[in-house]
């Protein structure tokens, strides 16, 4: 063993069990000129791969960054927050079709009056936006004749419909529930034309169900803002 | 003198043992921790909780074994001739080039598979079927960079045997790493139940961060605990999303992807701990076999440099003497 290494010239088999002390900083591909020495063939050889070389790590690292972006924008969209784009009516006038959203996922807790992003797999795939009504344990009751939804036997001040409603078009649906534990009862601000709680589709939703909270609107900036 | 023994052991009985537990708690996890006809997850379920402990565990494990690698300094002569070049070679080795030749395959067996489900999302995107909102592009992208993956497999195996550069090959692996990760979290954007993709996310930016770390050992930045580390993470990870339920193109990319990893956990802890190995060429070059097939030399001996060095043998038998002269 120890022959063979010293035969070839690397190094002693003490040298050769050192461990580095920060390989990670310490070593690179290529030699400083002062341990290269003297020889001006080698000198010669080294500046002629240099160029590709250094080219090659700037690619590299080029790669890399965006490697690492790729991964942490993804991994920050799935645990973090979401930006998600509205599509349909169903939220007018607190968001328009086409509006670019940002979601607040982490650590959200559902609360009545937010605007969330769920998903109702057995309605369809694509996610959803609503108003949440109800949560657990209240009860909501819906006047059609007045426009008004109860909410434990309270009117809701809702500044924020669209229009008066009226009895959609599926029928009155559900208007007078208890919501369960670990359910919401959601709505959409534009009350004539959304399929939300009231739609048997839909009905009361599992809070597991919520993505997040919509937080603000990021695009078009004729509608930037905080909802 | 008193050698030590060689860490490739440990990382990879460490790497199959976590793996195979991970990969049964997964299945565990799917048979008892969803309810209802939304698949939802139950909060705190047993299975669920041992899952993501095992993983924690996992990478506290492989956190430990990667501070406690032993990394020689290559003595001046291999720095020059490019050591982290060769950190991934295995020169002569078969094993080595197989199992990377068997990577390579698989990755090239799924793409049949990525670019039929990608056509076929295209074909329903362009019928305008109702609920349909993913055009399958990102798909089809995905079935173009797991070609180029398998020739950038092919590319590093054959580096590794002739015991020279292979970067560009992990890079391409790489760019469908982020493609994938771009396809899956495009398809799965609107499931609210996180552990439906999770394991596979995970899986895919550890395989990415490998490959780029793979890379970037002959590129003027060696990272090579950090690369062991994300080896092994790729395997345990890629055995939790294994044991769910994917297309077959996911899978078998998933599978290439495994074999790759446990390629990085069996090669670089020996050539860490052994740099001069990685050096020792005993492959002739394809010239030289082109020139002796050619009828150049008729009695069929080669030139006293193209034989073979006396002493080439593999890593494995030279731990073995090390361990004998204890």
């Amino acid at each position: 063993m120890e022959e063979r290494d010293l035969e070839h010239g690397e190094l002693t088999p003490e040298e050769a069990l050192r461990p580095e002390a920060n390989a990670e900083e310490e070593l690179q591909p290529e030699a400083s000129p002062e341990e290269t020495g003297p020889d001006a063939g080698q000198e010669e050889a080294g500046s002629r791969q240099k160029e590709p070389r250094n080219s090659g790590r700037e690619l590299y690292q080029s790669l890399r960054t965006l490697v690492m972006v790729l991964g942490v924008l993804i991994l920050m969209f799935t645990f973090v927050m979401r930006i998600i784009v509205v599509s349909g009516p169903s939220m007018e006038n607190t968001l328009q079709n086409g509006d670019a959203m940002l979601v607040w996922s982490l650590g959200y807790t559902p609360r009545q009056g937010d605007v969330v992003v769920l998903t109702k797999r057995t309605y369809q795939e694509d996610s959803i936006v609503k108003r949440v009504i109800a949560t657990e344990g209240q009860t909501v009751d819906i006047d059609y004749a007045t426009g008004t939804v109860y909410v434990d036997g309270q009117p809701l001040e809702e500044d924020y419909i669209k229009e008066q409603m009226q009895i959609p078009s599926y029928g009155e649906g559900t208007n007078h529930v208890t919501v369960p534990e670990g359910c919401l009862f959601v709505m959409g601000d534009n009350r004539n034309q959304s399929a939300d709680s009231r739609y048997s589709g839909i009905g009361i939703v599992d809070e597991r169900c919520v993505i997040g909270r919509a937080v603000m609107v990021l695009f078009p900036f004729a509608h930037f803002g905080t909802l | 003198m008193k050698a030590r023994r060689s860490s490739r052991p440990k990382w990879l009985l460490c790497t199959l043992l976590l793996a195979v537990i991970a990969a049964l708690l997964r299945r565990w996890q799917i048979e008892t921790s969803f309810e209802g006809e939304l698949n939802l997850a139950i909060p705190m379920a047993p299975a669920s909780m041992a899952l993501g402990c095992t993983l924690v565990i996992a990478a506290a494990v492989f956190g430990l074994l990667a501070a406690g690698q032993q990394v020689v300094e290559a003595p001046r002569k291999e720095q020059r001739q490019g050591r982290w070049d060769r950190a991934m070679a295995a020169p002569g080795d078969p094993i080595g080039l197989t199992v990377l030749v068997l990577a390579a395959f698989l990755m090239l067996a799924a793409v049949p598979f990525l670019f039929r489900e990608g056509l076929s999302m295209w074909q329903m995107f362009r019928s305008g079927a109702e609920g349909v909102s993913n055009n399958g592009l990102l798909m089809l992208a995905t079935a173009v960079t797991a070609f180029l993956a398998f020739v950038g497999l092919l590319v590093a195996g054959r580096s590794a045997y002739r015991g020279s550069s292979g970067r560009g090959g992990a890079f391409l692996c790489a760019v469908n790493g982020c493609l994938w990760l771009m396809e899956l979290y495009r398809g799965h954007a609107a499931d609210p139940v996180l552990w439906d993709y999770v394991p596979m996310l995970l899986a895919i930016v550890a395989g990415m961060l490998m490959y780029m770390d793979w890379g970037g050992l002959s590129c003027g930045q060696p990272r090579p605990r950090r690369t062991l580390w994300l080896a092994g993470m790729t395997a345990v990870l890629s055995a939790v999303a294994l044991a769910g339920e994917w297309q077959l193109g996911e899978v078998l990319m998933l599978c290439a992807q495994t074999v790759a990893a446990f390629v990085v956990l069996a090669r670089l802890p020996v050539n860490l701990e052994h740099p001069s190995w990685a050096s020792r060429v005993s492959v002739p070059e394809p010239e030289r076999q082109w020139r002796g097939a050619d009828g150049a030399d008729p009695d069929g001996e080669k030139p006293e440099e193209e034989k073979p060095e006396e002493d080439a043998q593999t890593p494995g038998q030279e731990i073995q003497e090390e361990e004998s002269h204890e």
